[in-house]
């Protein structure tokens, strides 16, 4: 057997016994062990040898302790009340406008995002802030619960952002890099978000009224309190950029910052607790994936499949646009039944040698890795948005329980277009993530 | 399929409930998974005082890289059993949502099975690893640590996470027989 065939054949069964409910990591674990068996012609010594070191050379690997500290961040500032500060200061400003209120949600979802690398717990912590509100203001429960599970996923767009820390470990990519270009294209969806609930009411003046206009005065008062998490992400992401702090330690100042001002806010020891668990489930989560998932790449590049696949696509003459697309579109039928981390984790093995073996208009290899990151990490975003996986749409409907989840759905709609507009212009204007990381190289 | 989606399997009414031992485990994974979040925090407080000693004093803590990648392998391993416990790591819902309660149990059983034996593979492997390491005598580049002792201390958490798995199949059994 070819070492192409046994590479289908390990992708074929994954496959099959991720259908049967056997956990991700579990089962990438176990066909990757196979095909390491396999590959070398059923001795087990070599297989048993790896074994010994996979587990500690995983854990151990510095890039990823990242994740921990991350999440982190992410969970002081859940805990700590920050979500609240934020969703007020926002909507002091723009609150008063006809869909407001539903534009101050996604805005505190964005800068709540650049705390915190995880859409879920952006989803559940803006949901409990901004659904009452939302609902005082008789906002259409369709709007209300769209528009937050829309701009959950905001989390993970605006960095720090976990699937990016993934893909740059992957492929050897810098994450201060990735981080750089993810901000306009997350600008770029809150806009869109918010473009969207402007077209909504619109449509449909009942779905948003207007709420109540703030004196400037207090506004400003709002945002002189949240002007500390402002600080904390330009600390983080400058302080990587820059180089004066590499990513692990830019992501335990974020979590020390975070921690602070969380117990200045008045998190006590059962916040710190809760934040130390929701930490350690995100954590575990990621890094049972992760173990499988090296297993699984170990097996995959002894049966040099993706090199092959790769080359097999730069041969073929296939348009390197429709690849693009063709990729895109396998991301997005994977979102309808996987998890964000583990499509990425599972794909970009397969997909990077690919796209870097691509011709796009001349672009520098460099770019493209870059580009292509922000890509797969926009693509991957959209499966926690639309059926039937949809977590942050359970999410925000297990807080809005009068809102069916019919309805969710239908409201999530018009911002999935918003999402595909915004792919499609990331694909063809590669510039929107290139911009940042070109003015600010060194 | 709503809080399937979410992963939730203790809130959910289908899935079958922990009995006294189950809670046993639970509190042994949780006090793992909190010991390892400690870690964290001091590896945080660690980190804050290597920058400031290096920007100020340009003495930062040494081994400051090394301390990160070896507690944080050890704190990250800690919190493995008690997602397990919770029944929160990834897998796929979609394609048996519509499969009977019995037939899904009978899966659930099977997966969290092949957790367990994953898991003791991995307790295993990384003891031999240890061991051999031990006998290696490798200590790592600045602090001079021996890498044997860090790399033995990710067995406990996988055998913990092993008798996590071994523990929900067998509840899982349980539940496929007596929901018949």
């Amino acid at each position: 057997m070819s070492g192409m065939t046994i590479g289908l054949m390990m992708f074929s069964v994954l496959l099959l016994i991720l259908a049967l409910r056997v956990h991700i990591g579990i089962a990438m674990f176990i066909v990757g062990s196979a095909g390491f068996l396999i590959m070398n012609d059923y001795q087990s010594l070599p297989l048993l040898a790896a074994l010994k070191n996979v587990a500690y050379a995983r854990f151990s690997n510095y890039d990823l302790a990242v994740i921990p500290l991350f999440m982190l961040m992410g969970q002081f500032a859940t805990h700590g009340g920050l979500s609240s500060a934020l969703f007020n200061c926002v909507n002091s400003f723009v609150g008063h406008w006809r869909g407001g209120v539903a534009m101050a949600a996604v805005g505190a979802c964005a800068a709540f995002g650049a705390i915190c690398g995880s859409s879920l717990a952006t989803a559940a912590t803006m949901g409990q802030v901004a659904l009452p509100e939302l609902r005082r203001y008789n906002y259409a429960g369709s709007l209300a619960t769209g528009a937050l599970a829309a701009g959950g996923t905001l989390g993970i767009m605006i960095p720090p952002s976990v699937p990016l820390v993934i893909y740059a470990v992957l492929t050897q990519e810098s994450i201060g890099k990735l981080f750089m270009a993810a901000v306009i294209p997350g600008l770029i969806a809150m806009l869109g978000y918010m473009i969207v609930i402007r077209i909504v009411v619109t449509l449909k003046p009942d779905a948003g009224p207007a709420g109540e206009r703030v004196p400037l005065a207090t506004a400003l008062r709002t945002l002189a309190g949240v002007l500390p998490i402002l600080l904390v992400f330009l600390v983080v992401i400058v302080g990587i950029y820059d180089g004066w702090a590499n990513p692990t330690e830019a992501a335990s100042i974020g979590a020390a910052a975070c921690g602070i001002i969380s117990i200045i806010n008045g998190m006590r020891w059962q916040g710190i607790l809760n934040s130390i668990l929701g930490t350690a489930q995100a954590t575990a989560m990621i890094f049972l994936v992760l173990l499988g998932a090296d297993m699984l790449n170990s097996g995959l590049a002894l049966t040099q499949m993706p090199a092959e696949l790769a080359s097999w696509v730069q041969s073929s003459g296939l348009p390197p646009l429709s690849v693009i697309f063709a990729i895109l579109l396998i991301y997005i039928l994977l979102g309808c039944v996987m998890d964000s981390l583990a499509m990425i984790l599972l794909t970009i093995p397969i997909f990077y040698p690919i796209v870097m073996g691509l011709e796009f208009a001349g672009m520098a290899p460099a770019d493209k890795s870059i580009w292509f990151g922000i890509l797969a990490l926009m693509v991957v975003e959209i499966g926690l948005v639309h059926p039937p996986v949809g977590m942050n749409i359970y999410i925000i409907n297990r807080i809005a329980k009068d809102v069916p989840v019919m309805e969710t759905f239908k409201g999530v709609l018009p911002f999935l277009a918003s999402d595909l507009l915004r792919i499609l212009l990331l694909v063809f204007f590669p510039v929107l993530s290139l911009y940042l990381v070109h003015t600010f190289g060194n | 399929m709503q809080d399937a989606a979410l992963g939730d399997a203790l809130d959910a009414p289908n899935e079958p409930h922990l009995g006294a031992w189950g809670l046993r485990l639970l509190a042994l994974t949780k006090g793992f998974a909190v010991a390892g979040g400690i870690g964290f925090i001091a590896l945080v407080l660690m980190s804050l005082v290597s920058i400031v000693g290096r920007k100020l004093a340009s003495a930062p803590i040494t081994g400051d890289i090394e301390m990160m990648q070896m507690a944080g392998a050890v704190a990250a391993a800690a919190m493995l059993p008690f997602c397990e416990m919770e029944r929160h790591h990834l897998r796929v819902d979609f394609f048996t949502t519509r499969l009977s309660q019995p037939a899904k149990h009978r899966l659930d059983a099977i997966s969290h099975l092949l957790l367990a034996l994953v898991a003791l593979l991995l307790a295993w492997r990384t003891s031999i690893g240890a061991a051999s390491l031990r006998e290696a005598g490798e200590a790592s580049m600045m602090l001079l640590w021996p890498v044997w002792t860090v790399v033995a201390a990710l067995v406990p958490s996988f055998v913990l996470l092993a008798l996590a798995g071994f523990y929900n199949a067998a509840l899982y059994v349980r539940a496929a027989g007596s929901a018949k």
